[in-house]
């Protein structure tokens, strides 16, 4: 032997050839079977109908690549499991390059170009380095989540169901297989290691060195009085039970919740940004609305539905599971995925020939109407979700079916009549829609009549609800007092639509869509400015798709530009202790968080965030249609619970909302819990606080003029 | 069962109607209609009951070109067939004609069970089932509120409103005509979408000057004379001040218009 030894090894170290034949064959196998589970899985998704879209490739690579990469989803609001989670992947991604790398030398290399070898020397030692370190991250992290599934007992790991339909014997078999998955997992690391470790001390090869756990390992096998030649001869054994277990998962990945793996990506991959912010329209020629079947839902939602890992953050974050009602947005995955594997998929080729096509009706079936009417539309769980599973399109979808036969709550069904005839859900004549702006001091223009540079959309609510119209009035002060050149289309405006098309009533969205288009197309101005979040985002971003394109604003973000430019001056109002609750439609949908929030502290007012707050704000049940449904939850209204967070607040004085649906939910919360706290609208503390500035002085006069 | 249910394009009550120049009709202009709400009932139980027994539903209303949105409302609610007897003249407010029309129309389909709801909410009437069956020679109950049918028998079993909670069971011989009340079963949403299918979907249209020819006697014994809007006799008087105040003022003033 020279002093120099290269550092490499012999991959079948002193292995007998019909051994490392048996190897190959049962390799062979294994990727047999894994291929197999694949095109079953494929089959299952090519069951569902194209894309509406084209898809872009090239950009969502690069976005995908850099979500997945920084685990960004992940770690969001959960930094343990996050960077568990990174130790995992990452581990496991440098053991199946390692891998790959082998398979590239021997397999490939080796017997079709020699010379171009490379696993050995320089390489061979940090190859070995880096695959020893990241090997252990990858059972850091695993054992990390396996403390974190034993031991934290967290509600969102909780399977039982959210609608009580018994069931526990399938959530075991969810848990089973989680365990095999991570103990799995955890073993072929450990017996990775072991065959390193029994290797080295078998023949301590001083380049070892580089593998410095491997290294370790086998002084401490040492230690435990095992002698080079047992090593030597145990190597064999533990090498075999290593290939087999790692073999053995590669071909369980595509019939256990390791396809999480592939579906995740791709389900990222395809990830809409604008998912439920901007619904798809139901086409011209379709024969009905809305999803009915498996068969109408799109290859992607087939393949989202694999992506669950029932990581439950959907479910925690859900306000109409928190208030009882029936429906978990991951029990509604978890459901859909099972039946299309009955109907669509099957476990076995066998199974897929003998499903019957009847069995693929879904909606008010597999998932329950009490379910899907629960919903409230608020995105907490699409934001949430780390795989990028768009729930609430689906949900709106199966809406649609059942809004098709006409099976509807009694009372939406007559709110939904009312806006049919008069535009507003107040059954209200439309000719008194600007019935609120009697008694103030000021005309409001018509901007139907005179250009103006706002065009202020007030919504329903603001317009027709007496407990809202003094809000309303205090707005259009705001408006006055900051000089804005505004106006509003009086008995032209109609409901914006938004909670209309979140309902399933796609039609009279549409109808809505179009006699605001009209009434929009026929005003002049420059751009529209709303006090209603609802109103806000289906402006935004579903108008555009109907042939109406605006610039749309919060009117705290044009208040806040005007203060922050000088224009106005907004004079302190006395200290107080509030706290600020993120409409959904502004935080989630239009991420207009910074605003209200620079806009409070200019008022002087001590801000003390609640738990949930921001992008994470807990909704306060309105939406989707949910505050025309009379059905309520077993537990404590979502509205409730969420006063009840802010009372955690010490000193609290002002719930401050920036939504009029949130200010009559949670006044009525308010006064249902004791102590609750005095529920202002951002709108109406500016309102106190304005002050005239020269600027706003000089237009006030201008307007007088005119 | 082949069942007919008869539908009548009414103004609706959103909009407060005018009296026309010759005082004896409403100005249509201006005004918004709808399906006469009782028909809609009656739709509902033809389509449960054909959902029960098998068979068809038909819809057939009289009236002008607009009326035709009414059988668009009738499709979208799962109606098999549409007939429209196309009336210019009397636009459909012509009771006689109406049942003539209807009447012959119906002869020639052959069909079961006709329905229709109790009454009209432009004119209250109530009479068009019975001038129906009348001219149809076939049984007629109204202000019916459940109906079991026996096909294979020729038969119905109905109940019908008495008034005061009760009700009374009859049974009825197969062809006749019921009269729906409101409320027999509760009317199911018809999504926006569903009617804007339904305005392609085919009508069948008859004229019903070629139904029954004007030179005919008109067969109405009722006309109406003048219609005038009812005349302001009110006098509204507000009380001001203190509680026990208003108390004793009002009941000085109940005493002097004799009520106490």
């Amino acid at each position: 032997m020279n002093d120099l030894v290269i550092p490499a090894r012999e991959v079948f170290r002193h292995f007998p050839a019909a051994l490392v034949a048996g190897f190959y064959a049962v390799a062979l196998v294994a990727m047999g079977v894994f291929a197999y589970g694949c095109w079953l899985r494929i089959a299952k998704y090519r069951a569902g109908r194209p894309l509406q879209h084209p898809l872009a490739t090239g950009h969502r690579i690069l976005r995908s690549a850099r979500l997945i990469a920084s685990h960004a989803t992940l770690r969001k609001r959960d930094a343990y499991a996050g960077w568990a989670h990174a130790l995992v992947f990452w581990g496991f991604l440098a053991l199946l390059a390692g891998t790959t790398i082998v398979v590239v030398d021997q397999d490939i290399l080796g017997p079709l170009a020699p010379g171009l070898q490379f696993w050995n020397g320089a390489f061979y030692s940090w190859n070995s380095l880096i695959l020893d370190l990241m090997g252990a991250g990858m059972l850091a992290g695993l054992a990390a989540m396996a403390v974190r599934r034993w031991c934290f007992k967290l509600p969102k790991l909780d399977y039982a169901r959210a609608d009580g339909q018994g069931a526990q014997a399938r959530r075991l078999a969810y848990v089973r297989d989680d365990w095999i998955f991570l103990g799995g997992l955890l073993l072929i690391g450990i017996t990775g290691f072991l065959v390193e470790a029994l290797r080295i001390g078998a023949d301590r090869p001083p380049f070892e060195l580089w593998s410095v756990l491997g290294w370790q390992l086998a002084n401490g096998l040492d230690a435990l009085g095992l002698s080079a030649t047992a090593a030597g001869t145990l190597h064999a054994y533990i090498w075999c039970l290593h290939a087999l277990l790692a073999l053995a998962f590669i071909a369980y990945i595509p019939y256990s919740k390791a396809i999480h793996v592939l579906a995740g990506m791709a389900s990222l991959f395809l990830q809409d940004p604008l998912a439920g912010k901007r619904l798809a329209p139901v086409a011209n020629d379709a024969a009905a609305a809305g999803y009915r079947a498996l068969e109408d839902f799109s290859w992607k939602e087939l393949l989202a539905l694999d992506a669950c890992t029932k990581c439950g953050r959907c479910h925690a974050s859900c306000p109409a599971r928190a208030g009882g009602w029936p429906l978990s947005p991951r029990d509604l995955i978890l459901d859909l995925r099972e039946h299309a594997e009955l109907a669509l998929g099957a476990r076995s080729w066998y199974q897929r020939s003998k499903a019957r096509t009847g069995d693929r009706i879904v909606a008010g079936t597999v998932v329950k109407p009490g379910a899907l009417w629960a919903c409230t539309g608020c995105l907490a769980c699409v934001e949430a979700c780390p795989v990028a599973i768009e729930h609430v399109p689906l949900i709106v979808q199966l809406r649609r079916s059942l809004v098709e036969e006409g099976a509807l709550d009694s009372n939406l069904q007559g709110v939904l009549e009312k806006l049919a005839r008069c535009g507003n859900s107040f059954g209200e004549p439309q000719r008194s829609r600007g019935k609120w702006t009697e008694g103030l001091p000021f005309r409001i223009k018509d901007a139907r009549k005179e250009p103006v540079e706002f065009l202020w959309f007030v919504g329903d609510y603001a317009s027709y609800e007496p407990s809202v119209q003094p809000v309303t009035r205090a707005a259009a002060r705001v408006f006055h007092a900051a000089g804005l050149d505004f106006g509003i289309l009086y008995e032209a405006e109609n409901n914006a639509g938004n909670d209309i098309r979140r309902a399933g009533e796609e039609g009279l969205y549409q109808l809505l869509v179009e006699k605001n288009r009209a009434a929009l197309a026929g005003a002049r101005f420059r751009q529209i400015v709303t006090t209603d979040p609802h109103s806000y985002s289906t402006l935004k971003f579903e108008y555009p798709e109907f042939g109406a394109t605006y610039r749309v604003r919060h009117l705290a973000e044009v208040i806040w530009e005007a203060v922050g430019t000088g224009r106005l001056a907004l004079k302190k109002i006395p200290q107080a202790t509030v706290t600020y609750h993120d409409p959904c439609h502004l935080s989630r949908y239009t991420q207009v968080t910074e605003a209200p929030r620079a806009l409070l502290a200019a008022l002087g007012l001590r801000l003390v965030e609640m738990e949930r707050n921001g992008a994470n704000s807990f909704c306060c049940g309105a939406g989707g249609g949910r505050i025309w449904m009379t059905d309520a939850g077993k537990a404590e209204r979502p509205s409730v619970q969420r006063i009840r967070e802010a009372l955690q607040i010490p000193g609290l004085k002002y719930f401050v909302v920036a939504c009029p649906k949130d200010r009559s939910m949670f006044r009525d919360a308010a006064k249902s819990v004791a102590g609750g706290p005095e529920v202002k609208d951002l709108i109406e503390l500016i309102a106190e606080a304005l002050e005239h500035g020269p600027v706003a002085a000089a237009s006030r006069e201008s307007e007088k003029c005119a | 069962m082949k069942i007919v249910t008869c539908l009548k394009h009414v103004p609706s009550s959103a909009v407060t109607p005018r009296i026309a120049g010759n005082r004896t009709g409403i100005e249509e202009e201006g005004l918004s209609y709808e399906v006469n709400e009782p028909d809609l009932y009656a739709i509902e139980e033809a389509l449960y009951q054909r959902s029960v027994h098998g068979g068809s539903v038909t819809g057939i209303t009289v009236g002008p070109a607009r009326a035709k949105e009414a059988l668009h409302v009738a499709y979208a609610k799962g109606v098999d067939q549409c007939i429209h007897c196309v009336d210019d003249k009397h636009r459909g407010t012509h009771p006689a004609r109406n049942v003539r029309s209807i009447g012959q129309i119906v002869k020639k389909l052959d069909c079961d069970l006709i329905l229709a709801g109790i009454q009209a909410d432009d004119d209250l009437q109530g009479q068009f089932g019975i001038a129906l069956a009348e001219f149809l020679a076939l049984p007629a109950v109204t202000a019916v509120t459940e109906i079991r049918a026996n096909p294979a028998q020729k038969t119905l079993t109905v109940v019908r409103e008495l008034g005061a909670g009760f009700k009374e069971e009859l049974e009825v011989d197969l062809p006749c005509v019921l009269t729906i009340q409101f409320g027999i079963r509760p009317l199911r949403y018809t999504p926006v979408m569903a009617i804007v299918r339904a305005r392609s979907r085919k009508i069948e249209s008859i004229d019903a000057l070629a139904l029954s020819p004007e030179g005919e006697r008109a067969d109405n014994l009722v006309r109406v004379v003048e219609l005038s809007y009812p005349k302001d006799s009110g006098h509204c008087e507000l009380i001001d001040g203190a509680a026990p105040d208003m108390a004793r003022k009002l009941v000085h003033k109940l005493v002097e218009a004799g009520v106490l």
